[in-house]
């Protein structure tokens, strides 16, 4: 059953995709002079670069200047409870590169985000707590951190359909590569809302906050074409956690 | 990751298929967006399906494997047994837990066995403060090894000594002192034997050989309530606190029980509620007087005054035990109205005896010896045949032939309490007439009552007039002496149970043979302190001077020299002392060596010339008993001295044996000490010091104490270690009451019950103190006299409070994160806004002998007049200037000087002028605090 | 509804204000890097500002079936943890008196032992809070990955340490913001009921080391436990803020302080120094009937007459305050 709020959220999505595919010129801050991002459109394109997964993880390597930015409209999670006050669409896309080197994907994020919501959080020291004066203290209980992600599906789909963009489901669980600003880069895995858990491993990312806006590189494993990937953002300022945040739609890699 | 297979008796839940409100559909990638719809709102309670997995997670949960994160953290691999040295009449056991090496934790070890069903028991025991001293054992403040000063006192400048170098400079300075200034001239100061006696015991005996000079405490802390070695001719007798639950009438009088007794405040709490009455008087409205029936806002000061009006009540109404009161007190003894001194067996005939006194009997119309008196022949307070009179005068025939007219004291006392008739006694305490006549009608009637007493009353001035007046109620009514009854003081944990062994252990050559000072009146004559009040028209030097000439007091050193060495263990003399300031700038300076043996830097340590690293309270072996129950149980080491910490024991073993040392490398001839006639070879003091071998460690120590008392016949600390244990008897000679299965000991059944005589020159409650000091000062009597002026307009109140003991814990961050973090002075909002104050400001605290700045606080429960700071704020925490002792001098009271005055001698921490602290008066302004 | 359900009560007519039971808590569970902040169970002075700060008018909890927003408390709300440099002054000759860091602003026993004036009469008591393991619980409806959950077997309600993503969507929910935010493990977490205790027939931590003693545990299903006579027998015994709708199983018997001046003697109802009105605002209009039902009771008993539910609550041993079952679900556990 379609409740208002359901209806008015379809439609937003349905101008938001619509927008995106006759979006017009949208300026964004640049890692390096470029030519401007063009729209997505459902396609994720992928460019061979010469340059090593090692350069490429450097948000502001020279080596992505080769590399086209595709626009990608971001969509904002309707007000998922009860309790949750309603958010503006402050993050209106996320420009995205995409390169393949020595059998990685390098993927480059950048998205404008006026505040940076990334402190440095106490790492847990090696040393005992009994015998250590100082235990670590949390600096803030209320805050939220600026974040990023990209989902795909563990494997290939089955029947041609792809798994909810629900963070998947029982029969497409999907991998996510996150990358948190206070928290750092971890690999996750989920088959359905609220199933999302930590791997435990991380993988490489780097991010670089400069003039208003993020830049985040992610060494993803070699991806193959064909695949759907689906970008997030959160930002913390918003006070986005969870399915607080804003989503692209299936994009199919190239 | 782990995995926790449930074991359920009954079946898997149920999967439930109901909508929630998050319900979710999922679309293809083909369609605008896969995406979450809210679903229906519900009106119902949620019970919520399955999203991912098929689990209610109000019913069941798959995932339980986690659990075991929380499980692991309460683990252990070995727990002991020990209990906490701080003074604060707790004594309470405590199970250590150590983990991996390393001290995790503590918790009340709750095994007191239980006196009766019917009472409470006193499990668990032990507070918040005692469940985090582990933190300490760790913490920056812990001392890890000797340190010897760098730079000037108290600059915190020191350099890390060894234990010999450390002990060779001790114990030649020690040696040095003694023969060239005299052995009086080094002073040993550690406080309460019965937290730790063996730890006390280290010291004394050093004391004890060396010929130093060991300084009291319980009166120097103003803790001793002088009106019971008055009265009663004992330090401090009360209850133990299970026996709060057999009162019906408990009076909470300047004690706050919820913050200063907080293992036994239950007890009269659970008192309440089995039908007993509870009024709390305080001038502030504290935690205690929350859970109180009435509470009396009393104006700070006028105890006494209350206590008489209550008094001539309870005479007037007729509410008293006249048979008690005839037997048990001295109230029908006959005075000579003339001189105002007892009639004596000397003013009836020539030779006859000046402690035999007489009443008047009414069956024969005559006067009649009073049986049981210091000089009486029978040895018992039962009167036989004898119906003495209360009332009346009388006259009789003297030696030198002339009739006098005698009176009896219960007259005397009825013409003082006419002044204290209720609407003056109302006007001045500042409470409503009327509920001081129901008051003194329920004391009157409610049995048993009692008094539960406490420092807010004690710290003053005029103590002992306080104490007198309060005991004179309960003793009116025949409250003392009864379970349930009495006038029961618990300031201060001065009470040793075993006193037999203890005192063999403390000094093995006997008390008659070691040098006993007042640290009251040796603070104050070895300072620049100065009381500048008259008393009768005469400063208190006057009195001193006649006190110590008379022989009453002690002064050491003798003839005019000044002490020297200075040693402290187990207490923090110079952060507490009234008149820090002034002892800082004069006593402190003119001492040549100030050693501190500790577990933490406190004040004095850093103050100090040399610290010793004293193991922690889990750390070491010994002995821990209270007046406020009666068990012992002990300490143990959960660890072996950490770091390079030794027990005190063992580190006066060593510094004895350092003495012996230099000793034989100067080849020092024994020192004959006169006083004693006692020729001092300190080449053998190590092995004197260890009873020639007989006690070495702090295990044989406490066993010896354990042995050497009828209290403690057949434990051992080895078999204590299991649980704690009740005394299985008393010693007739030291105490007033047997230990009676499955009853509360309360004191003074034996003279209430078997009729033996009190402690006193009457062999009675003595009430009339015939002393001529007492009598000028027209104090012969109990009586209300006023607070010493001070001019400034606010009393600088600094009780005891539950965030410290004393100094200890006082610098502790888990406590302080539960205050306001450092110093607070509280103020009534009426006061704070006069000055323009506002809460959490800095303020200066000042009067004209020092100032303190800190933090305010604006209570309301306070009372406006008067400023409070928790007692005991280390000097070196928090305080932009000064600290809460830079308010305050010593003051002595004539009366406390007296000896040799039947029963009223001096005896160390038994009689002695008090170090009292709340007649003093400042002003408060804000202060400008750089950041 | 789980099948049994553990509860507590705690009679605030014997709290001392001492926070043995905060320290017990806290050096055994929240003792940890992150947690530093947290006490899971307080005792805070009421009237006041309470832990976190004005945590009782911020939100939270059920109105009408449905979950009431809420702002998520700040570090100051809880007060940050002061540290002290005591080397600087104790051992380097620095001079500089020991001193919080930061500066202290605020704190989880800020207002202790102020309370409020009734007239120029001050009155204040101790209410003493940890996490109610409610039978409708906010945070567990909350929490979109259904990390928290509710024991069936005893009615605990456990935050999942390994699923929980810090999400805190539950601490918002709590109306008695009895869930912390980790920030160092990024996780929320809450008291547990010391179910590791309870599992080895060991009472709870709080109600073990309380030297007030007011503390009983049990199951309130249990006919013959404690807890269930309080609540449901002699009825003495309240939810906090039963209003929110979460139904707590932790239950208070409310306060009394004395008369005002010159009232001895009368009843705590006419005009009382500890206004009815507030009590009220904490445990609902019943307050009223129970605070005349115990007056009566203490009177019986201060005239002489013993009083059945007065001697239960003087709770004289462990005994007759603890009624710990066998444990009620088998663990099989292979800890890593």
């Amino acid at each position: 059953m379609l409740t208002r709020r359901d209806r008015i959220f379809l439609s937003a999505c349905t101008l938001a995709v619509a927008g995106v595919l006759a979006a017009p010129h949208l300026c964004a801050q640049r890692p390096a002079p470029a030519a401007v991002a063009s729209p997505a459109g459902l396609v994720l394109r992928t460019a061979a670069s010469p340059a090593t997964p090692e350069i490429l993880l450097e948000p502001d390597a020279r080596a992505w200047q080769g590399v086209p930015a595709q626009r990608v409209a971001l969509n904002r999670t309707p007000p998922l409870y009860d309790t949750d006050p309603p958010a503006e669409l402050e993050i209106r896309y996320v420009d995205v590169r995409l390169a393949r080197a020595s059998e990685k994907l390098l993927l480059h994020l950048t998205w404008k985000d006026p505040t940076q919501n990334a402190e440095g959080i106490a790492a847990l020291p090696s040393t005992q707590p009994e015998t250590r004066d100082r235990k670590e203290h949390t600096s803030a209980t209320e805050r939220f951190f600026d974040a990023a992600a990209v989902m795909f599906p563990e494997r290939a789909a089955q029947n041609g359909v792809w798994p909810s963009l629900q963070m998947g489901d029982a029969a497409g669980p999907v991998l996510i590569y996150y990358w948190n600003a206070a928290r750092g880069a971890m690999r996750m895995q989920a088959e359905g809302r609220g199933t999302t858990r930590r791997t435990g491993e991380t993988f490489p990312a780097r991010a670089l906050y400069r003039a208003g806006a993020w830049q985040v590189t992610m060494e993803l494993p070699d991806l193959p074409a064909g695949l759907p990937l689906s970008l997030a953002v959160w930002n913390g300022a918003q006070q986005d956690r969870d399915g607080r945040k804003y989503f692209s739609v299936w994009l199919r890699l190239e | 990751m782990s995995h926790t297979h449930v074991e359920k008796s009954e079946g898997t839940p149920k999967r439930k298929s109901r909508v929630s409100r998050r319900n979710f559909l999922y679309t293809t990638a083909a369609g605008a967006a896969a995406l979450a719809l809210p679903g229906c709102r519900k009106s119902e309670p949620p019970v919520l399906s399955a999203l991912a997995g098929d689990f209610d997670p109000l019913r069941s949960y798959p995932y339980r494997g986690w659990e075991d994160f929380y499980r692991k953290i309460w683990t252990w691999d070995k727990v002991v047994r020990s209990t906490h040295s701080a003074n604060c009449t707790g004594s309470c056991s405590w199970k250590v837990y150590v983990r991996n090496g390393v001290m995790v934790r503590e918790e009340q070890a709750s095994d007191y066995p239980r006196i009766s069903k019917d009472l409470p028991d006193y499990n668990p025991r032990g507070c918040q403060k005692g469940g985090c001293f582990v933190e300490y054992v760790y913490s920056p403040q812990r001392l890890r090894y000797p340190l010897i000063r760098t730079g000037a006192r108290g600059e915190g400048k020191w350099r890390r000594a060894s234990w010999d170098e450390a002990l060779t400079l001790i114990a030649e300075k020690l040696l040095d002192n003694v023969y060239n200034y005299g052995p009086d001239t080094n002073t040993f100061f550690s406080v309460i034997p019965a937290m730790s006696p063996v730890s006390f015991c280290g010291g004394s005996r050093l004391a004890h050989y060396l010929g130093g000079v060991m300084l009291s405490f319980y009166d120097w802390y103003c803790d001793l309530p002088p009106g019971e070695p008055l009265t009663w001719g004992v330090q401090t007798e009360a209850c133990e606190c299970a026996d709060w639950f057999n009162a019906k009438y408990i009076v909470l009088w300047g004690s706050n029980i919820s913050q200063t007794r907080i293992p036994d405040a239950h007890f009269a709490f659970e008192a309440r509620y089995n039908g007993a009455k509870i009024v709390a008087i305080s001038p502030d409205f504290n935690s205690s007087c929350m859970h109180a029936d009435l509470y009396w806002q009393i104006n700070p000061g006028t105890d006494a005054a209350l206590a008489m009006g209550v008094a001539k009540i309870l005479m007037d109404e007729n509410l008293m035990d006249v048979p008690y009161v005839k037997e048990q007190t001295d109230l029908p003894l006959l005075v000579v109205t003339g001189t105002r001194r007892f009639l004596r067996e000397s003013d009836l005939k020539a030779g006859g005896k000046d402690d035999v006194f007489f009443v008047w009997d009414t069956k024969k119309s005559q006067p009649a010896a009073t049986p049981g008196s210091m000089g009486s022949a029978e040895k018992t307070i039962r009167w036989n045949g004898v119906d003495p009179a209360l009332t009346g005068s009388f006259r009789v025939m003297l030696a030198d032939g002339n009739a006098a007219e005698v009176t009896t004291v219960f007259e005397l006392l009825r013409s003082s309490l006419a002044a204290y008739p209720l609407e003056k006694v109302a006007q001045l305490t500042g409470l409503p007439a009327h509920e001081i006549q129901t008051f003194a009608r329920e004391m009157g009637t409610r049995k048993p009552a009692m008094i539960i007493h406490g420092a807010g009353t004690n710290h003053w001035f005029h103590n002992d007039l306080t104490n007198r007046a309060m005991i004179l109620l309960v003793a009116l009514t025949g409250n003392v002496g009864k379970n349930g009854g009495g006038f029961n003081h618990y300031v201060g944990q001065e009470r040793i149970w075993p006193e037999h062994g203890f005192f063999e252990l403390a000094f093995p050559e006997g008390r008659k043979k070691q040098r006993f000072q007042n640290t009251t009146l040796w603070s104050y004559v070895h300072s620049a302190s100065k009381d500048p009040h008259q008393y009768n028209g005469k400063p208190i030097e006057w009195y001193i001077q006649e006190s110590v000439k008379n022989g009453w007091m002690p002064l050491w050193p003798a003839g005019g020299r000044k002490p020297r060495a200075f040693i402290v263990w187990r207490a923090n003399y110079l952060n507490q002392a009234k008149g820090s300031e002034i002892l800082e700038t004069s006593l402190w300076r003119d001492l040549d060596l100030i050693v501190d043996i500790n577990f933490r830097m406190d004040t004095t340590a850093l103050y100090s010339d040399v610290v010793l690293p004293a193991s922690s309270y889990y750390e070491k072996v010994d002995l821990n008993s209270t007046d406020c129950h009666s068990y012992i149980h002990t300490f143990g080491k959960a660890l072996d001295p950490l770091f390079e910490s030794k027990t005190d024991w063992d580190i006066f073993q060593a510094l004895a044996q350092k003495i012996s040392e230099v000793a034989r490398r100067k080849g020092l001839q024994p020192f004959r000490d006169e006083k004693f006639e006692w020729s001092r070879d300190f080449t053998r003091l190590a092995d004197d010091w260890t009873g020639k071998g007989s006690i070495v460690t702090d295990e044989q120590a406490a066993d010896f104490i354990l042995s050497h008392s009828k209290e403690t016949q057949g434990m051992t600390y080895r078999n204590l270690q299991a649980q704690p244990k009740r005394f299985v008897a008393t010693d007739e000679e030291a105490w007033n009451s047997d230990i009676e299965e499955g009853i509360a000991y309360t004191p003074f059944k034996h003279q209430v019950d078997k009729k033996r005589p009190w402690r006193t020159l009457t062999g009675r409650q003595q009430f009339y103190i015939d002393h001529p000091w007492y009598l000028e000062l027209d104090e012969a009597l109990p009586a209300y006299k006023e607070p010493i002026p001070e001019k400034f307009p606010l009393y600088w109140n600094t009780p005891h409070g539950r965030w410290s003991i004393h100094s200890t814990w006082r610098d502790h961050r888990a406590m302080l994160r539960l205050q306001r973090g450092m110093p607070i002075v509280y103020m009534h909002p009426d006061d704070a806004r006069k000055r323009g104050l506002r809460d959490n400001d800095w303020v200066r605290i000042f009067n004209d002998i020092g100032q303190c700045v800190c933090r305010l606080q604006i209570l309301p429960g306070e009372k406006p007049g008067r400023v409070t700071m928790y007692h005991g704020w280390e000097k070196f925490l928090g305080f932009q200037q000064g600290g809460w002792q830079s308010l305050t001098y010593i003051k002595i009271k004539p009366t406390q000087l007296i000896g040799k005055y039947g029963h009223v001698n001096f005896r160390l921490n038994y009689w002695g002028p008090t170090g009292n602290n709340r007649d003093i008066k400042v002003e408060v302004e804000k202060a400008r605090v750089k950041a | 509804m789980s099948k049994h359900q553990y509860a507590m009560v705690m009679d605030l007519n014997k709290c001392l204000g001492c926070q043995t039971c905060t320290i017990a808590c806290k050096k055994l569970w929240s003792d940890r890097d992150g947690t530093q902040h947290m006490y899971w169970n307080n005792v805070e002075t009421r009237p006041g500002i309470g832990y976190p700060r004005q945590w009782d008018r911020i939100g939270g909890g059920w109105k009408d079936g449905q979950l009431q927003p809420s702002p998520l408390p700040t570090l100051d709300d809880y007060g940050a943890p002061w540290e002290y440099d005591y080397d600087q002054r104790l051992y380097e000759g620095k001079k500089k008196p020991v001193m919080p860091t930061p500066d202290p602003v605020s704190g989880p026993n800020w207002d202790e032992d102020v309370g409020a004036l009734n007239g120029d009469e001050n009155f204040y008591f101790y209410l003493l809070r940890i996490c109610n393991h409610c039978t409708n619980p906010a945070c567990l409806a909350a929490c979109p990955r259904q990390a928290i959950y509710k024991r069936d077997e005893d009615g605990i309600v456990l935050l999942d340490q390994e699923r929980c993503q810090g999400y805190r969507y539950c601490i918002a929910a709590c109306p008695y913001k009895k869930i912390y935010f980790n920030e160092i493990t990024g996780k929320s977490e809450k008291c547990i009921f010391c179910y590791p205790r309870l599992e080895k027939g060991e009472v709870n931590a709080c109600a073990a080391q309380c030297p007030g003693r007011l503390r009983f545990v049990g199951l309130l299903d249990d006919p013959g436990s404690a807890v269930h006579r309080l609540v449901h027998v002699y009825k003495v015994a309240l939810p906090l803020f039963p209003e929110k709708g979460t139904q707590p199983n932790v239950f208070y018997v409310p306060p009394f302080n004395p008369p005002r001046r010159t009232n001895y003697g009368q009843s705590i109802l006419e005009d009382p120094r500890l206004p009815l009105e507030y009590l009220i605002y904490l445990f609902g209009a019943e307050v009223r009937d129970v605070i005349v039902r115990l007056e009566a009771e203490l009177n019986r008993a201060q005239n002489g007459t013993q009083s059945e539910m007065l001697q239960l609550l003087i709770g004289r041993d462990a005994e007759t305050r603890y009624q710990i079952p066998e444990p009620l679900v088998r663990i099989k556990m292979s800890i890593g």
